[in-house]
């Protein structure tokens, strides 16, 4: 059925209406056809706000949470020992090699202790994966997101792989940023304390090594990662905080990051400013409107709400 | 807004069936305003409508795991629609089927439209053309207003009525010769 009804522009019969009835008859039936498009009563159209209130209205007969309860109840919840928040899906509980995988829904963080002891501190919509003998015959981690990791020192390097890369320690402590759904799949590694060597899955040879206060990111089509530089370490682990904080990042990758912490959707547009680099540094924020009004006048846009997040144009 | 495949719909009715709040918000964005509009062509009343659409549609997320994917999703939520909208209008006798009626307990007789562009010389065509499909019996009716203003084809229409394509077709038919002849008498009496 249409979804789109412009009422006046079905100028004639349907086909088989006219093939039945006689030649002669089909002239007239034409054209009470068309003066019969002025006699409709139902003109009343549903706006697209009309849309979002009525699917909000839907959502809290389903039970789905409003949005600000959600992130409130998060905030309340969310604590560097909050593990209870942690939605933990355990696969395969039967074979031993097959992975484990710990996901934090968008809207939550949380820290995980690893079989070994080891402590990873997840940004939200993160996840790693790792299998039974962790511990026992590896300490391999495959992360898609943002984690800080606190590597306890044992025998058995730890090592994490994301995006086509290999970050491999003994022990130290560390933030790995690298989300698969990157536009160049980007992973940035900052070293808190102690080494860290980082190289490409298929290029082992083109390792470099990080201390302390140091970061290099790679890419695909990267040789060997960037030589390493010096860091700023309250910017890249801000979010363990909750903080908010960019620099030069694309408004793409900002409203990605609001998505994910805040559990809602975005849509952008105004694709022409995808690309575009902000720099922005905001302490623990509760609301994301609160963010998008700053980052829309500075950018040149403006947003509305919609049921489950906002629309930005 | 483009006009929405069967597939597109197919889609939204497997995801949904996995629980995926996106699609379910994705096919309510897309169809909610045809829904609503459909429904309202039973209640006049646009609040009613919009409530039992959102009743279809809190229906459909109830029992998603039922989905069938081999049934169409789109008929799925108009038939649902008709089907709550007679309800609706069986439970409270204040709603009348009709849409065409200028007011209730007028039919038969012309109600002249005090906001119509030629006053002063009694009904206009428009008023007049609402009256004859009033008129008409339910069904045809029904049909002729699903065809002629919501733009449904004779498939679309037979689902939802639950008729096959065929009485459709006979009900349009009969309605348009009935309502050609109330014309001609008009156009004949003007031209005199």
């Amino acid at each position: 059925m249409p979804e789109n009804k412009s009422h006046n522009n079905h100028e004639s019969a349907p086909s088989r209406v006219l093939s039945s009835v006689n030649e002669e008859e089909r002239d007239s039936i034409n054209r009470l056809w068309e003066t019969l498009g002025q006699a409709d009563r139902v003109s009343d159209r549903i706006t697209e706000e009309e849309v979002e209130n009525d699917l909000e209205d839907v959502h809290i007969r389903l039970g789905f949470s409003g949005r600000g309860d959600r992130i409130a109840g998060h905030i309340k919840t969310y604590g560097r020992y909050a593990a209870a928040a942690i939605a933990l899906i355990i696969a395969g509980a039967v074979f031993l090699m097959l992975p484990q995988i710990v996901k934090i829904p968008a809207g939550e963080m949380a820290t995980v202790t690893l079989p070994d002891g080891s402590v990873v501190e997840l940004n939200s919509g993160s996840f790693i994966q790792f299998n039974r003998l962790f511990g026992y015959t590896n300490r391999a981690v495959s992360l898609n997101g943002e984690g800080f990791f606190d590597v306890v020192s044992a025998d058995t390097p730890f090592r994490i792989t994301s995006n086509g890369t290999v970050t491999e320690v003994v022990g130290t402590r560390f933030n790995i940023r690298s989300w698969s759904d990157h536009p160049e799949k980007e992973t940035l590694i900052t070293v808190e304390e102690g080494v860290v060597r980082f190289y490409p899955l298929t290029h082992i040879e083109n390792s470099v090594q990080l201390s302390e206060q140091r970061q290099s990111r790679w890419q695909p089509g990267f040789e060997s990662p960037t030589d390493p530089a010096s860091a700023d370490l309250e910017r890249v682990t801000g979010w363990r905080e909750r903080k908010f904080i960019f620099y030069e990042e694309s408004l793409q990758q900002i409203f990605r990051e609001v998505e994910r912490r805040f559990d809602l959707n975005i849509t952008l547009e105004k694709s022409s400013v995808a690309d575009e680099t902000l720099t922005g540094y905001y302490g623990e924020i509760t609301n994301p409107e609160s963010l998008l009004d700053d980052i829309c006048t500075v950018a040149g846009l403006r947003y509305s709400k919609t049921a489950d997040g906002y629309r930005i144009y | 807004m483009k006009k929405l495949t069967e597939q597109q719909f197919n889609e939204w009715a497997k995801r949904i069936s996995r629980s995926d709040r996106q699609a379910f918000n994705e096919l309510f964005r897309a169809i909610y305003p045809a829904m609503v509009h459909f429904a309202m062509r039973y209640l006049k009343d646009k609040t009613a409508s919009k409530d039992i659409v959102q009743d279809c549609f809190i229906s459909l997320w109830q029992t998603r795991s039922r989905i069938d994917p081999s049934r169409s999703l789109k008929n799925y939520l108009f038939t649902m629609v008709r089907n709550k909208a007679l309800n609706a209008i069986r439970d409270r006798s204040s709603f009348n089927v009709d849409h065409d009626l200028v007011s209730d307990g007028n039919a038969g007789s012309v109600v002249i439209a005090m906001d119509d562009e030629d006053d002063g010389d009694g009904p206009s065509l428009k008023e007049l053309m609402r009256s004859w499909i009033n008129e008409l019996p339910d069904r045809q009716k029904e049909a002729l207003s699903l065809s002629r203003f919501e733009g449904f084809d004779h498939e679309e229409i037979a689902v939802v009525m639950n008729v096959s394509p065929k009485t459709v077709n006979n009900h349009i038919v009969a309605a348009l010769r009935s309502l050609r002849e109330r014309y001609e008498q008009y156009e004949n009496h003007s031209n005199n």
